[in-house]
């Protein structure tokens, strides 16, 4: 009885709370396919203390943070964490090309032939540089705008905009027939 | 639907919390299927059986054991004071302004005396170099800005040891664990400081002009001692 009622609280918390926690868990990870199974280990870990004490006059939210956090250093070694960091993602040659792009790139406006958007995606989280995938879940699944993304990432706004633009690119050149489309 | 609708709906469902939610109560039922004692009964019993075969046959063996001896020693006499470290003394190295560069841009310069054999366990297999600096450096190698280089020994999974020096700097920094209290111990007349946090050693010392970081991840005290006693002769 008791399990079955805080099998009713566990679904209650996961379902209120599993969009900000995955949104936390993504801009926090070293690599995005790590995030299942943090998440899983963040909601058992909710579960294991939910069958332990009772959760009350708690800000449920940034307690999952907390236990996230936890998670997600546990997950990453040290050596790990030096092990994914990106070479070159933001060096002086990569603001300059910003210059070069042009601002009107739309993903809207991308034919893609192959209209298989979970192997675009997977394409995306493949990427060396975890930044992309990232700034593409934000940009596109949040609706964020790119200072907020810079500010998440804690980034500058030049860079989020060219890693948008660069991949959008070669998106284009890689699953598109390289032009736009006419609307 | 727009190719941004299309994406976000790739996206939700890779990451869709009813698939995510199901994993999750899989692994809740399981644990309540087989709690750990009972998952430990088949391990323990692998074990003993095991654990009586090899007796079995160090038995057998007895009168032969001294020709499988190792030729040389693998243990040294140093004991190293470690001092231990709480988690509050736990500081992330990873400065945000921090950038890696693998060796195949460089040549990395080696840290010891030439001649000495480096003692590192054998299942450290999997190597590579890289070296650390400033994102806002051009110049990486000749400029101020370099931090310091870094090689790297593990067995590609838990177990590593990672050593970073440097001729200018300390490559942890100043402040980042020593402090006057710290005990000392002292490998051929090099002193050192050793610290323990959970299953990490870390050591700082000056060795050959160079400042040297050690970081361990699960290897044994005696495997350090090792180590650092093969490169500091």
């Amino acid at each position: 009885m008791a399990s079955q009622l805080n099998l009713y609280k566990f679904n209650d918390i996961y379902d209120k709370t599993y969009s900000d926690i995955l949104k936390y868990v993504i801009i926090k990870c070293h690599n995005i396919d790590d995030t299942k199974d943090i998440m899983q280990e963040i909601y058992l870990e909710l579960w294991n203390i939910l069958n332990k004490k009772e959760l009350l006059d708690i800000n449920i939210k940034s307690y999952l943070i907390g236990i996230a956090n936890h998670k997600i250093k546990k997950h990453y070694t040290l050596l790990q964490k030096i092990k994914t960091v990106s070479l070159f993602e933001k060096n002086d040659k990569d603001i300059e090309l910003i210059d070069t792009l042009e601002d009107d790139l739309d993903m809207n406006h991308i034919i893609i032939e192959q209209d298989n958007w979970d192997t675009i995606w997977k394409y995306i989280k493949k990427k060396k540089n975890q930044d992309i995938p990232k700034v593409f879940y934000l940009y596109y699944v949040w609706d964020c705008t790119i200072k907020e993304i810079a500010n998440l990432l804690n980034v500058k706004e030049s860079y989020v905009k060219h890693l948008i633009y660069r991949t959008l690119r070669e998106l284009q050149d890689h699953f598109g027939n390289g032009g736009y489309s006419n609307d | 639907m727009t190719n941004q609708e299309k994406l976000k709906l790739a996206v939700e469902q890779d990451m869709n919390p009813k698939q995510c939610y199901m994993d999750i109560i899989k692994k809740i039922e399981k644990k309540k299927k087989y709690p750990i004692w009972k998952l430990s009964f088949i391990p323990t019993s692998l074990i003993v059986i095991i654990s009586g075969i090899l007796f079995l046959q160090l038995s057998n063996k007895k009168e032969n054991i001294l020709d499988d001896q190792f030729p040389f020693s693998t243990e040294n006499d140093i004991i190293l004071n470690i001092n231990q470290l709480t988690e509050a003394n736990e500081i992330t190295r990873l400065d945000l302004s921090m950038k890696t560069l693998s060796d195949h841009y460089f040549n990395i310069p080696y840290p010891y005396k030439e001649g000495h054999p480096v003692m590192i366990p054998t299942d450290l297999d999997k190597n590579y170099n890289y070296l650390v600096y400033n994102e806002d450096s051009n110049d990486i190698q000749t400029d101020n800005r370099l931090y310091h280089y870094v090689m790297v020994a593990t067995d590609g999974n838990n177990r590593s040891i990672y050593v970073a020096y440097s001729k200018k700097y300390k490559p942890l920094g100043d402040d980042y664990l020593s402090n006057e209290k710290s005990k000392v111990t002292i490998i051929n007349d090099t002193e050192l400081k050793i610290y323990q946090l959970k299953n990490n050693y870390f050591a700082e010392f000056y060795y050959n002009d160079y400042n040297f970081s050690v970081e361990t991840l699960n290897i044994t005290e005696q495997e350090l001692s090792n180590f650092l006693v093969s490169i500091l002769k």
